[in-house]
């Protein structure tokens, strides 16, 4: 058979970018070269799909049914007397695809495959916060970071699993909304929040997710994929103990404070009494100097997120600092310094906004 | 002149005078869009996609502006998406729907997994799936302010009110409700009013201001504009927009209960003989344990009259079924016609356009008359 239908000679099929939705580089393109009695042999440019169909298309193929799929979305023109097709989106590693010619008795066709990717590393669950196994009964989110971006999809939360006491898992435990970081690499995963209320006719139906004393394994499947559709290396399981629930406001007045020393650059440590949202406090806290400048320099979480400790860039100098803490910091039941997680607005208090802690340098 | 051609013809000029009013903001090219949570419509069929990763609103002027019949019942509508973008069914995921009031079509914003990007398709009357391209096309953007606390990570849902468009958005580290109203014209350094919402929680009793909001329509009563917003514990909740100012706390009033383990995902309101219903469809996560029907999907049909209630609200909010499990009101009513309907737009005055999903996770696009 002859093949008609010429490809370029590179097939760059390049990895996609991280996150960039609808930025389209197909770096293949289909051409076939127009016969002399086309009627399209005369035009250059763009011609319209229904025209550039009536000639080639070009279609997934199906490697069990041997059947062509509909015309991939794509354009066509013509171009030195053959008629291209650039498809929308680069060709799928791995996948078969067949240019098949409309135009003749034959219908002449040739396909491709693209091989599929290197293989990567396979991704890795690297953490689970809060990485404490010790937690309120009233906890209210996971945040799991992975070694590589993770694939989207609404399949997710039935693929993380709460398993309680007696090996049974918790039922419907998550809210449903998936939150994912700018690249893939980390998820919100929430307790559905009208479990962990008091009071709410869910949590009245199915009963709190944890409580408290009683023993639970976060079940993350090895089965998740990753943005590249293979398997994670494995999967993880963490086990957390539920301890009393916790409603009250978080006050930063119990937070013990460890001063450096002049012209060091020791690292000022914050001991917490309880768990803090590690990344929450990231964005909220900032150090500001006797002049009312920021310190910059390199914040930490320590063990169990239960202390921070900051080192700066330049050597402290002698003076008076502030620790300022956005009203969001707060801790693993949603517990803000501002004011607890829940609240009835018609007896609550005025409601703590930013708030400052001093410590000298000297 | 009779009045249907009057009419057409009146609506023909106010397109055409909205077209002009929007054409000149609108630039020519690629939108630098990050994520499509969300899409919606203007009236004239201006396209409204929610971008939460870049916290912004992109409008485009689609110019889908041939108004068509809808003849088409579309089986397999995933796998026959799939194949024109060159995966498999199970590669690909319907993210949201919307119908461009204008011309019907149904544009379906869609994720394919392989090459993690999001794609716009459109179907028309007649069934034809088309791809629609963001590489050139009229558009501008409006940017959402991040506020107090962190910037949303993702937009929940958006809708336009006549004058103003409402945003709803949650952020990924803290439980938080942002709504947002922007008031028309619509450009990049359009006033956006961001607003945390107080809310009546019929299913604990108590105001607060902090559970997100799932989806949002825009309600008129007698002459006063109101939000209305569902939320994951499904009281429907409605909120005066003449009280969203910048930082203000807006108080809303729960209206109805729809019951607990459902998650709204559509909702807008019609008439029907003589009567103004809304129609919400929600996806119901207990379903396995305690099913409101042969799907998890399930859509309920509300008298607009209980939205009006000023007396039942709150913590007297009318409830869709009552402490037995039984039906608490008759204003509310299950569709077992629209049973499976994962989404679902107003196509015309007496029918909805619907993607509707079988147990097997088979999806089909269809038109069903309004209930």
């Amino acid at each position: 058979m002859n093949i008609m239908i010429t490809m370029m000679a590179a097939l760059l099929i390049a990895v996609p970018p991280l996150f960039q939705p609808l930025d389209i580089s197909p770096g293949v393109e289909v051409r076939l070269p127009l016969d002399a009695s086309s009627p399209l042999k005369k035009k250059t440019g763009a011609v319209s799909n229904d025209d550039g169909e009536r000639i080639f298309y070009v279609g997934l193929l199906n490697d069990e049914t041997g059947k062509i799929g509909a015309p991939l979305f794509g354009k066509y023109l013509v171009r030195d007397g053959m008629l291209v097709f650039i498809p929308s989106q680069p060709f799928s590693p791995g996948k078969t695809y067949r240019a098949i010619r409309i135009d003749t008795k034959d219908k002449d066709f040739t396909q491709f495959k693209l091989p599929l990717s290197k293989p990567q590393d396979a991704v890795k669950v690297l953490k689970v916060y809060p990485t404490t196994d010790r937690v309120p009964a009233n906890l209210l989110k996971f945040t799991i970071v992975f070694s590589g971006p993770m694939r989207q999809s609404k399949t997710i939360f039935d693929s993380i699993e709460l398993v309680g006491p007696e090996g049974k898992s918790v039922d419907d435990p998550w809210r449903r909304t998936e939150l994912w970081n700018d690249n893939d690499t980390r998820l919100t995963l929430w307790f559905h929040p009208g479990r962990v209320k008091l009071g709410v006719n869910l949590r009245e139906q199915l009963g709190p997710p944890l409580e408290p004393g009683k023993t639970y394994t976060l079940r993350i499947s090895g089965e998740l994929l990753d943005a590249s559709g293979n398997k994670l290396a494995q999967g993880l399981e963490k086990k957390i103990i539920a301890e009393d629930e916790v409603r009250k406001r978080l006050d930063v007045n119990q937070w013990k404070i460890t001063s450096p020393g002049m012209q060091s650059k020791a690292a000022l440590i914050i001991a917490f009494p309880c768990v803090i949202d590690p990344y929450l406090f990231a964005r909220e806290v900032t150090v500001l100097g006797p002049t009312g400048k920021i310190i910059t320099g390199k914040g930490l979480m320590g063990l169990n997120e239960k202390s921070w400790q900051f080192v700066p860039d330049e050597p402290w100098q002698a003076g008076e600092y502030i620790i300022r803490i956005g009203s969001e910091v707060a801790d693993l039941a949603g517990n803000t310094i501002s004011r607890p997680f829940e609240v009835n607005l018609e007896t609550l208090e005025p409601l703590a906004g930013v708030q400052r802690l001093k410590f000298l340098v000297n | 002149m009779n009045s249907y051609l009057m009419k057409t013809l009146a609506l023909g000029l106010f397109l055409l005078a909205c077209t002009f009013s929007q054409a000149a903001s609108f630039e020519q090219g690629k939108p630098k869009i990050q994520s499509i949570d969300v899409i919606s419509f203007q009236p004239e069929g201006v396209l409204l996609i929610g971008d939460g990763k870049a916290g912004q609103v992109v409008l485009i002027d689609t110019k889908d502006r041939e108004p068509q019949k809808w003849t088409a019942s579309v089986g397999d509508l995933k796998g026959k998406i799939a194949e024109r973008l060159g995966v498999a069914a199970k590669e690909i995921e319907v993210i949201h729907f919307a119908v461009n009031p204008v011309s019907g079509k149904a544009y379906l914003a869609i994720r394919k997994q392989d090459t993690k990007t999001q794609h716009l398709i459109t179907v028309d009357g007649q069934g034809k799936i088309s791809e629609f391209s963001l590489d050139n096309v009229a558009f501008k953007s409006v940017a959402l302010p991040k506020g107090t606390g962190g910037a949303i990570s993702k937009i929940t849902d958006l809708a336009w009110m006549s004058d103003r468009l409402l945003v709803s958005g949650v952020a990924a580290d803290e439980f938080a409700c942002k709504l947002y109203s922007v008031q028309q014209p619509l450009e990049k350094q359009s006033e956006v009013i961001l607003t945390s919402a107080e809310t009546f929680h019929v299913a604990h009793g108590k105001w607060e201001t902090k559970a997100p909001m799932t989806v949002l329509m825009p309600f008129e009563e007698n002459g006063k504009k109101y939000l209305v917003g569902a939320f994951s514990c499904t009281p429907l909740v409605k909120y005066p927009l003449d009280a969203f100012t910048e930082n203000a706390k807006v108080k809303g009033q729960s209206i109805v209960e729809l019951g607990s383990g459902n998650k709204p995902i559509h909702m807008f309101t019609y008439q029907k003989d003589g009567k103004s219903y809304v129609l919400v469809n929600t996806f119901r996560f207990h379903h396995q344990r305690k099913p409101f029907g042969p799907s998890p999907y399930w859509t309920a049909r509300i008298e607009t009259g209980v939205i009006s209630e000023n007396t039942n609200i709150n913590e007297k909010a009318l409830k869709r079924l009552d402490s037995k499990g039984e039906p608490g009101t008759e204003k509310v009513k299950l569709i077992p016609e629209f049973h499976g309907v994962s989404h679902m737009d107003k196509l015309d005055p007496a029918h909805a356009l619907v993607i509707s999903e079988d147990d097997k996770g088979a999806l089909t696009l269809k038109a069903l008359t309004l209930p």
